[in-house]
């Protein structure tokens, strides 16, 4: 009865325990129940954007630097997808970042994204339908298989 | 006279270690502990045919054979046949395996012509711009080799065997089941 009223203790501790972990660290700061959610930027809103010239916004591609020497978004900057991120991180914190990958579903921006904002990024969104999308639609590129 | 007999040894120690760290070299392919980096690729007779697509995406984190064949042929064929029956033996297991023919667009009728005979569940594709592709290049696929196979878990790669005659699919089955046991 004892050694089953410990082994009880132990399990609601156990879960206890669990729950609280439940949360991410953003910033260095811990957060309970933190889900984060992408943020979708539609392909043309980003074109007008690039065409106005919006000087507030980075286009960030997060494929690897052979493939985004290659053929590009205009503008775009490299900053690949990786399993973790490498403090600090290089890009502005106080401008839009605009994430895309060469992904069906976005997985590698979607991750970055995630990864950016538990670093404290607070304005990073995710380019809708990503890199095939763009590419679909005809909008500009540019690179070395480009030129 | 003991001097000259450990001088023998001692060379004969180094050229065997010389031999085994020739024979554990890649000849093509990224080296184990290389993270995976999303390549597009043209689906021929997966779930996303006729579009580019990434499987290395798709997949993430689950364990997975990335075929590289450098072009079509019987040999190219038999090899495709046993990944595909690889992949249906370990898919209880969350396996996968996309096969891909570096030589590009010209291999899309050979491909959906396997496809139809084989009747294969893996998917087929091909690489957009051929041996040219970046994609080719980024995974440091051998031009002269006619395949690559690149075992990766977690967006890691787990195992390379490269450069097999069909009969030697049984090294991708043995890299494939490390690495499915080590998880």
């Amino acid at each position: 009865m004892r050694t089953a009223l410990v082994m009880l203790g132990g399990a609601l501790l156990a879960g206890s325990a669990a729950l609280a972990q439940e949360g991410e660290f953003i910033d260095g700061e811990f957060v309970e129940g933190y889900t984060y959610v992408a943020d979708f930027m539609p392909p043309d809103q980003l074109l007008e954007l690039m065409e106005a010239g919006a000087d507030d916004v980075v286009i960030v591609d997060t494929a690897a630097p052979l493939i985004w020497e290659d053929e590009r978004i205009p503008g775009a900057v490299n900053y690949p997808w990786v399993h973790e991120l490498a403090l600090p991180v290089t890009l502005p914190r106080d401008k839009t970042l605009v994430l895309y990958c060469a992904c069906n579903d976005h997985e590698d921006s979607v991750d970055m994204a995630k990864k950016l904002s538990l670093v404290g990024y607070l304005d990073v969104k995710v380019l809708e339908g990503g890199w095939f999308e763009w590419l679909d639609l005809g909008y500009p590129t540019e690179g070395l298989a480009v030129e | 006279m003991n001097v000259l007999k450990l001088g023998v040894s001692l060379a004969a120690s180094a050229l065997s270690i010389a031999a085994l760290v020739a024979s554990a070299e890649v000849v093509s392919g990224l080296e184990i502990g290389t993270p995976t980096a999303s390549i597009p690729v043209v689906d021929v007779t997966g779930a996303y045919a006729g579009d580019r697509i990434c499987y290395v995406c798709e997949f993430q984190d689950d364990p997975n054979v990335l075929a590289f064949f450098r072009g079509t042929g019987d040999d190219t064929a038999r090899l495709i046949v046993e990944l595909n029956a690889l992949y249906l033996a370990r898919r209880d297991q969350g396996f996968k395996a996309v096969a891909m023919i570096v030589e590009g667009e010209v291999s899309k009728a050979w491909l959906e012509a396997l496809n139809e005979t084989e009747q294969l569940e893996i998917p087929l594709t091909y690489l957009r711009r051929g041996p040219a592709d970046v994609a080719a290049r980024l995974y440091q696929i051998n031009p002269d080799v006619d395949n690559t196979f690149l075992v990766t878990i977690n967006r890691f790669f787990a195992g390379n065997v490269s450069a097999i005659e069909p009969d030697q699919f049984d090294r991708v089955i043995a890299a494939t089941d490390e690495m499915l046991a080590a998880r």
